[in-house]
């Protein structure tokens, strides 16, 4: 039986009446040709047409085959063999199931619910063909439909929910695309329908397509859970355990606070407001490195009531300074300034700094693994090509550098600027070492920054009193985030943000041929702000949620907890975006969203051409565009060697006068 | 090399040279580079140069001077005292419009071709040059002369030439009569179709006025044998009389038409003592060139 896949195309079929009425009407028309004297051209009787009929006819039909050739082969004529048609006479109906599987599935029930509503439906449908799709942040567990309805029950046993948020459009396309596109569809959507996993862009479900959706935990019981944990040390070899809380239902809730370790264990009440955060401190001994454990009661969702984490200074982080050539005493005596400041050790303060001095000259591509800090004293402007590819590297990839000017700063700034690491433009040098000159004064802080914190009100009266005797002057556009700038507006200190990473860029060096920052109180809390502020504290401390990329740990990441590998601390716990308790209007919104714009099913679905598909079907398509590539040979060879008398004729009408 | 300067001389590469001066000079210096000998000094009465003396040549030039003193035979060569005046009637009616497929370009282009490389040999040779180009009337009249600038009004006469209307021959060669004061050649470029009769009897009177004619017809091969092989309706470009007919079927009996046609004035050309040349646009210049300077010599 010969059906078609694509039958619209069908329609095209009646072009063909067009050049038969061409055809017909054409007639063989002299054409006019002004010519110098008509005197012994004689009147002649047109040639008899018999011939050319006989042609034009047998070239009319080749064309018409040719067009005829390829719309069927759009049209995607199947060829069905009469076994195969007389077992698709009983209508075929599929139904797919789409079960979430994400973290917030976990909680309430809602898997088990999930499971058995599944279970339900299947076997109250023993008739159709079922099939499985099974999604978190991906697909787990994909059965195609077939008769053996058991296997959607083998694959939902295969399974529990993950510790992922949901994709739920990457597993309605999958779906769609298992049905068989001459079956009676239904798709079956079993989920909590969270609000963060379901409010995304949602591809559309085809016509034709019935779409159930069954929701479980629609009425989730109160939510408690453990957003974040700060340690920071206070002095005394103590540390204090910032715990923060937030209720996701709508009632206020009193709860119990446990913290748990090696030889601690501490208790708090904290009563929260419905959707409110707050936050439950505890102090503990700091002395030496321990994992610690806090808790919250058992609820509807457990997983977020757990949270682990070290009592421990995070690891050093390694700064390596690259000092040009010992001729400039000014930038070294900056890089020692710098040095100072940073390697500076507090009670009160966990991050410290390991400064290392290196020439210039093993700026090596190697050296950027062994450092999180880089700090170029007066050094770009003597980089090659391939050190300034190496910077743009180890910014990108979440490395922080800070770079001063020296005895070639003209150089330096336009590199930056011709590189694309700046868009701001060097102008000139502002101010000279005459101390008769006025210097220049810091006149405004970043509000956005950290800097602004740390020299709020009192504390940056110092900072303003800073001498700037000279400094390069550039002309800003804006592209850039100015973190420190002068009195008149020009930049002081510019933040220039690549990747991941960040490039600090003063204008001035740190040398009291330049300023007097160096001297001054300042200069330790704004440098080591400056380092810290481009710095991931929490990749510092490998803090990572369940199931994400960590190569080294790929299977101790599977559950909760604190790891210690090759000596690096690892904290792993749930990711809280998985706890709210709002849930997607499953009556009218969800539908809408999904039946708009249909997925586009793939050609995949049907079987592959040529019949490979084992026989049954047979794809005519590709013998159809043969047919129509001969049939185009032939009539060109007809046209243009055959026909001479047609290849002679002019395309328009001659004219001569 | 033969090969260069006939190429200089094929109408498909002269017709893309739009300046007819430099067309001209194209045409005719590479005519005369091709030709083994130059004899087409003068013979006449001041000396212009010495050259070495070619074998066959009168020896009433040779210098015997020079031969006594060096050895060596050398042949005077004089500047020609009087000189000519050479005409130029070019039919420039709608009927030398027409360009075939074959051709590089349409017969009153393939005239005003010929014309100007004739008038600029002339000119170099010191004839006086004039033109007359008519349709049903004339067109462009340039009176004959050689003073400088000659050349270049003539040939720009040429450039302004538009093909258009019918051509009154024998209007034309009446009117122009009475300008042929002394003795002269005239170059009569035509298609001069349906003029057997009369074009040749015409022509005949100039030698009256002591002037020598040289006749050639321009055609484009295409009216010599009709080649098209679709139906078409032929409009003549001057009357806009029209015939619809196939060629394929009637090519025969045009061909014999058109020769008999061609012998009827070819013969007519000969009883009047007229010189006669019948070219095709796909011709190249040296026919008429050559034809040109042997009749120029035939006249001096």
């Amino acid at each position: 039986m010969l059906t078609f896949a694509n039958s619209l195309f069908l329609f095209a079929l009646a072009g063909l009446a067009v050049p038969v009425i061409l055809h017909l009407i054409n007639r063989e028309l002299a054409v006019d040709l002004k010519f110098p004297s008509v005197r012994f051209i004689g009147k002649a009787r047109l040639p008899r047409r018999e011939k050319r009929r006989l042609r034009d006819l047998l070239l009319l039909l080749l064309r018409l085959a040719l067009f005829a050739a390829v719309v069927l082969a759009f049209a995607q004529p199947i060829w069905i063999s009469p076994q195969a048609s007389l077992a698709e006479d009983r209508q075929l109906r599929q139904t797919v199931y789409v079960v979430d599987a994400s973290s917030s599935m976990a909680g309430d029930n809602a898997w088990t619910d999930a499971v058995s509503a599944v279970e339900a439906e299947v076997s109250g449908r023993a008739d159709e063909q079922a099939g499985l799709v099974v999604f978190a942040d991906r697909i787990l567990v994909q059965v195609e439909p077939s008769d053996l309805t058991a296997a959607v029950g083998e694959g939902l046993s295969r399974v529990e929910p993950t510790y992922a948020a949901g994709s739920p459009a990457l597993a309605l396309e999958n779906a769609v695309r298992l049905f068989h596109p001459d079956a009676e569809r239904r798709l079956v959507v079993v989920s909590d329908f969270q609000e963060t996993d379901w409010q995304t862009d949602l591809p559309g479900i085809p016509r034709g397509v019935e779409l159930v959706l069954l929701p479980v935990s629609e009425s989730p019981g109160p939510n408690t859970g453990i957003v974040r944990v700060n340690v920071l040390p206070i002095g005394n070899n103590l540390a204090r355990i910032m715990v923060s809380l937030r209720n996701y239902g709508d009632r206020k809730v009193e709860t119990r606070v446990s913290l748990a370790g090696p030889g601690i264990a501490q208790e708090k009440t904290s009563g929260l407001e419905g959707g409110q955060l707050s936050t439950v401190s505890f102090e503990v001994d700091a002395s030496e490195s321990r994992p610690m454990r806090v808790s919250l009661p058992d609820d509807g969702y457990e997983r977020d009531n757990a949270w682990h984490f070290w009592v421990s200074p995070p690891p050093i982080i390694r700064v390596l300074a690259f000092l040009p050539h010992l001729d400039e005493p000014e930038a070294i005596q900056g890089f020692y300034f710098l040095q100072t400041a940073l390697e500076v050790e507090s009670e009160t303060d966990w991050i410290r700094f390991d400064v290392t001095a290196v020439d210039r000259g093993f700026f090596q591509e190697s050296m950027l693994e062994t450092a999180e800090v880089m700090v170029f004293p007066a050094t770009g402007a003597y980089f090659k090509d391939e050190q300034w590819d190496y910077l743009r590297s180890f910014l990108e990839e979440g490395g922080t550098a800070l770079m001063m000017p020296g005895v070639s700063f003209p150089k330096f700034y336009r590199n930056l600027q011709t590189r694309g690491f700046m868009q701001s433009r060097f102008i000139g040098l502002a101010g000279n070492t005459n101390e008769r000159h006025e210097p220049s004064h810091f006149g405004q802080i970043s509000p956005n920054s950290g800097l602004a914190d740390v020299f709020a009100r009192e504390a940056a009266k110092d900072l303003y009193l800073v001498n700037v005797y000279r400094y390069v002057r550039l002309h800003f556009l804006g592209e850039e985030t100015k973190l420190l700038s002068f009195e008149n507006g020009d930049p002081a200190l510019l933040s220039l943000p690549v990747g991941k990473g960040n490039l600090y860029v003063s204008t001035f060096a740190f040398d009291p041929s330049w300023t007097d920052l160096p001297l001054r109180n300042s200069f330790l809390p704004l440098v080591r702000e400056l380092m810290e502020e481009g710095f991931d504290l929490d990749r510092q401390r490998n803090r990572l949620y369940v199931e994400e990329a960590a190569p080294l740990l790929a299977e101790e990441m599977d559950r909760p907890g604190t790891l210690e590998v090759e000596e690096k601390l690892w904290e792993i716990n749930v990711n809280p975006s998985e706890s709210t308790l709002a849930r997607v209007d499953t009556g009218q919104w969800l539908p809408s969203v999904l039946t708009g714009e249909p997925i586009q099913v793939a050609q995949a679905s049907v079987p592959a051409p040529w019949g490979a598909t084992g026989g049954k079907d047979k794809h005519l398509w590709p013998w159809f565009l043969m047919f129509a590539l001969a049939a185009l040979f032939v009539e060109s060879l007809w046209v243009g060697l055959a026909d001479p008398v047609k290849s002679l004729r002019p395309e328009k009408v001659v004219k001569n006068g | 090399m033969a090969t260069a300067y006939q190429e200089l001389l094929d109408p498909d590469y002269l017709s893309r040279i739009d300046n007819y001066l430099l067309m001209a000079k194209g045409a005719v210096e590479g005519f005369l580079s091709g030709m083994h000998r130059s004899v087409f000094h003068g013979f006449g009465t001041e000396f212009l140069q010495y050259r070495n003396y070619v074998p066959g040549e009168d020896l009433k030039y040779l210098d015997w001077k020079v031969y006594a003193k060096r050895d060596q035979l050398v042949t005077k060569v004089f500047q020609e005292e009087t000189s000519m005046n050479v005409y130029f009637v070019v039919d420039a009616s709608a009927s030398h419009d027409y360009q075939g497929e074959r051709a590089a370009c349409s017969k009153l282009r393939y005239a005003c071709m010929i014309a100007a490389s004739l008038a600029y040999l002339a000119s170099r040779q010191g004839d006086n040059i004039a033109l007359f180009a008519y349709q049903d009337s004339i067109v462009e009249a340039i009176e004959p002369g050689h003073r400088s600038g000659q050349l270049l009004r003539f040939l720009q006469a040429l450039a302004r030439l538009r093909p258009a209307g019918g051509a009154d021959h024998d209007g034309l060669l009446q009117s122009i009569t009475h300008h042929m004061r002394n003795r002269g050649l005239v170059i009569y470029l035509s298609d001069m179709l349906e003029a057997e009769k009369s074009l040749p009897r015409q022509l005949r009177a100039l030698r009256f006025r002591h002037c020598d004619c040289l006749a050639i017809q321009v055609l484009d091969p295409d009216e010599r044998d009709l080649p098209h092989a679709y139906p078409v309706r032929y409009v003549d470009s001057e009357t806009e009389a029209d015939v619809t007919t196939f060629a394929d079927t009637i090519r025969t009996q045009y061909r014999a038409s058109m020769d008999a046609y061609q012998g009827t004035l070819k013969s007519a050309f000969r009883h009047a003592q007229v010189e006669y040349l019948s070219l095709l646009t796909t011709d190249h210049l040296g026919h008429a060139l050559g034809k040109y300077l042997n009749k120029r010599e035939a006249i001096a």
